[in-house]
């Protein structure tokens, strides 16, 4: 009976694994014909971003907290994007450092009797500062209220139709704000897009914006690139032709502002506010049957400084995780409901099997196979067998990271870069991806024994603060 | 000859790997076709990285060619548009880089206005290469985009017959971009074509549709527009109504008047009073008094606006009970006409606040006059 049982467990998280990667190779196919019609679109209308004289006015929202050894240049480099009209709102969500007095001095700030829309809640606002020396600045500094709260004092602050949420860490393309607004213009029924964000770790920043990219020194940033690559490229492209994007990252995405307000804003009580806000976007539309499309475009490019040492990767990913789980599990009703098109009966079910609980089973298949081949309930063959489609079909999924780079965008473009991260698509395989699981079961826990959020402290390097 | 090689193989040596091959090979069956998987995967991974390395050396060198074309004709592209003459000399140009030659003019046109436009169209014509951009409408999508293009920046009405066709393209991007060609060949004739089409063109986006009616201009816009308006059964034309403010706001006057006058929905109230908000002319005063106190926000918005391009000194008792409207929009629109009233002072303004009883009206006010001081 008991071999029986083993035996089954064993089929089962073989079959488990087999699934995962399968449809992840499957997206994979998805997302390189998506990418194939996109780059051959962006070769017939230019390369470069057109300038159609029509582009709607767009809010900047930079939440920030404790960021006095970024914010100057961010917002600098922010205030150099290439379109034609917009603001910039940079929300102080209670720093307790002097990312305000920062602003300040940098930006020229006065005090600025401005009233706010209550459209959406949040915490009480202090003050508004405008810039003496940029008309299209201002500071909202409120109290502290976490991401969430401070971009929805930012909706309320906005003045354009359109508001681009941006990390206060991140820095833009140039044209990276011209890009992301191209959905908004060719289909009106738009109402959100994101871009791709990319790690900057390694690269050269000068004056607010990326100069060249290049591979960092250190080991775990390199293994992130990798796995933003496939994250971003396949992760997200596949699901948007399917307008099943569940996902736009916090670090840059475009939204409609009246559509995100008819939503309630931001919600403060998860700490996966960007997901969240995607999902309940798509349940509104969706149960409302309002046309709706929500897309994501890999070449408006982000850049953002990545966690170097293995704490504060830890607790980034745990926490990711969370946002997943509250926002999957706040959203339950959307999957396979009447109404649930591609993002319910096939984005949620999907993120729910292989991210929600997908970790969880990957932590118990690992620890099961590995002891159970110890203790000798688990033969050489099922072992080899769940070793292929674990780690085998894993290392296959991101070098195919690799040639969707390759095929479209070429960030990183020496020889001895893509030999590089070769080598790191398949080392992420041993140790990195299982540590990452780890994390993300720990997610998982704080998720189920509702552990009180918070803003999550980044150790950063601050080389681009010093412009 | 691998016989051969086997058959002087020392006997030793045979014998020991075929030892260590046995003793690795495992003899269950699962396990050597997992062995097999193994194999293949990471045979497909090894392709797949030969193929990263082959697509980035092959587009590194792509690259390296086209630096070095584009290096090698900026000079000549320099030249064709500062002087009147084709310049005498210049590198020969392959059938295979006629492509890349269009290319590099289209993006150079693009940086040029006036007459230097006009003689690069000159050289571009005495190369014979305008041929060459009408060869490339009947190629794939690229290269028709790229002739298209060209032709645009050449706007010669002679292309007519060979661009009109393509606007009727099942591809979006084609059309609209033979939209703009013909826009730039003849504004007039182009809009009287284009406007009845987009009606059936849903994949029009309406931004495009902007965009095009700007570059047409004004005078070229109204007539077919009121024609498809006023025309068409067809209830997708209402799609267009918001292109009436592109136009010529003392033709599309009648129609807007006709609108607020018999209290169409409010998509069209809103057109209406920006078409009048252009026009400016105080004999539609009554009516955008009226359109203030209708019950959506955004047509009492349109309303507020239109008036405040013709406020008067004594208007500020039109816009002060304003400041205390349900919409947000409405009092800070109201508040930012009241500061920029014509002859309005700091110490007026200051006053002006200090009689305001809604608390959200006087917020909105105290903001209005800081932005005016700045």
């Amino acid at each position: 009976m008991t071999d029986t049982w083993l035996w089954w467990l064993q089929v089962a998280f073989i079959l488990y694994f087999l699934l995962l990667n399968g449809m992840y190779l499957l997206l994979n196919m998805l997302s390189m014909a998506s990418l194939m019609g996109y780059i051959r679109q962006r070769a017939e209308t230019g390369e470069l971003a057109p300038y159609l004289g029509v582009e709607p006015p767009v809010s900047v929202l930079m939440p920030a907290f404790n960021e006095e050894a970024t914010i100057r240049t961010s917002v600098r480099s922010m205030l150099q994007l290439q379109y034609p009209e917009f603001e910039i709102v940079v929300i102080n969500d209670g720093s307790k450092d002097n990312t305000l007095a920062v602003l300040i001095e940098e930006f020229d700030l006065v005090p600025h009797p401005e009233p706010l829309r209550q459209a959406v809640a949040h915490q009480p606002v202090q003050a508004i500062y405008r810039s003496r020396r940029y008309a299209n600045l201002r500071v909202v500094d409120k109290a502290n209220g976490g991401k969430a709260d401070a971009l929805n004092a930012g909706i309320n602050a906005a003045r354009h139709g359109l508001f681009c949420g941006v990390d206060a860490d991140s820095i833009l393309q140039r044209d990276s704000l011209l890009r992301v607004v191209q959905p908004f213009l060719e289909d009106e029924r738009t109402i959100a897009a994101g871009g791709t964000v990319r790690i900057a770790n390694g690269s050269q920043v000068r004056g607010g914006f990326l100069i060249q990219a290049g591979l960092p020194r250190n080991w775990l940033a390199r293994f992130q690139i990798v796995e933003y690559l496939r994250a971003f490229l396949f992760g997200r492209l596949g699901w948007s032709p399917l307008n099943a994007v569940l996902i736009i990252s916090g670090a840059f995405g475009l939204f409609d502002r009246e559509r995100v307000m008819a939503v309630g804003g931001y919600r403060t009580d998860t700490v996966g506010e960007d997901m969240e806000l995607v999902v309940r976007l798509h349940r509104y539309h969706r149960e409302k049957r309002i046309p709706y499309r929500i897309r994501y475009l890999p070449d408006p490019i982000c850049w953002t400084e990545c966690p170097e040492d293995l704490g504060t990767l830890g607790r980034q990913r745990s926490r990711w995780q969370r946002g997943l789980a509250e926002s999957l599990s706040r959203h339950a009703r959307l999957a396979f409901s009447l109404r649930g098109g591609t993002p319910g009966w096939l984005a949620w079910p999907f993120m729910a099997l292989f991210e929600w609980i997908g970790p969880l089973i990957e932590l118990v298949g690992y620890g099961f196979m590995l002891a159970g081949f110890a203790f000798g309930a688990v033969s050489y063959a099922a072992l080899a067998a769940f070793l292929l489609v674990a780690i085998g079909m894993g290392i296959l999924l991101s070098v195919n990271g690799l040639l969707l780079e390759t095929m479209s965008f070429r960030v990183y473009s020496r020889r001895r870069d893509m030999l590089q991260l070769f080598l790191m698509a398949v080392l992420e395989n041993f140790g990195y991806r299982q540590l990452n699981t780890v994390w993300r079961c720990r997610g998982l826990w704080q998720w189920f024994s509702r552990r009180k959020h918070h803003w999550g402290a980044m150790r950063r390097s601050g080389q681009w603060g010093q412009s | 000859m691998l016989s051969e090689w086997l058959a002087r193989c020392p006997h030793w040596l045979c014998e020991a790997s075929a030892n260590a091959w046995a003793q690795l090979w495992p003899e269950d069956r699962m396990l050597q076709l997992a062995l097999y998987c193994a194999f293949g995967l990471g045979a497909l991974t090894v392709l797949v990285l030969l193929q990263v390395l082959l697509l980035g050396e092959v587009s590194r060198r792509r690259t390296v060619r086209r630096q070095q074309f584009n290096e090698q004709w900026r000079p000549f592209f320099a030249l064709c548009s500062l002087s009147d003459e084709l310049p005498p000399s210049h590198a020969p140009l392959p059938r295979r880089r006629q492509l890349w030659f269009l290319l590099q003019w289209n993006r150079t046109q693009l940086q040029l206005r006036g007459a230097a436009r006009e003689r690069m169209n000159r050289a571009l014509i005495a190369l014979g290469m305008d041929r060459q951009a009408l060869i490339l409408l009947r190629g794939r999508v690229r290269s028709k985009l790229i002739g298209l293009t060209c032709l645009r920046h050449l706007a010669d009405p002679a292309h007519w017959q060979a661009v009109q066709p393509l606007l009727l393209s099942r591809n979006s991007i084609v059309a609209l971009s033979a939209a703009q060609t013909l826009v730039a060949m003849d504004a007039s004739k182009a809009m009287a074509l284009i406007l009845p089409a987009a009606v059936n063109r849903p994949d029009w986006a309406l931004p495009r549709l902007i965009s095009l009616c700007q570059q047409a201009g004004e005078q070229a816009v109204t007539t077919p527009l009121l024609i498809v308006l006023s025309s068409s059964e067809d209830p997708r034309r209402e799609r267009l109504v918001p292109l009436l403010v592109q136009g010529d706001p003392r033709h599309a006057a009648p129609w807007a008047r006709a609108r607020l006058d018999e209290g169409a929905p409010a998509e069209y109230l809103q057109v209406a009073l920006r078409c009048l908000c252009e026009l400016g002319d105080p004999r539609d005063r009554h009516r955008l008094l009226r359109a203030l106190q209708h019950e959506q926000d955004t047509v009492r918005l349109a309303a507020l606006q239109a008036l405040h391009k013709q406020a008067r000194r004594e208007d500020s008792e039109l816009f002060l009970p304003l400041l205390s409207d349900s919409s947000w929009w409405v009092r800070q629109a109201a508040a930012d006409s009241l500061a920029a009233m014509p002859g309005a002072t700091l110490e007026g303004l200051q006053h002006m606040l200090e009689q305001v009883r809604d608390r959200y009206g006087r917020d909105a006010l105290r903001r209005a006059i800081a932005e005016v001081r700045r």
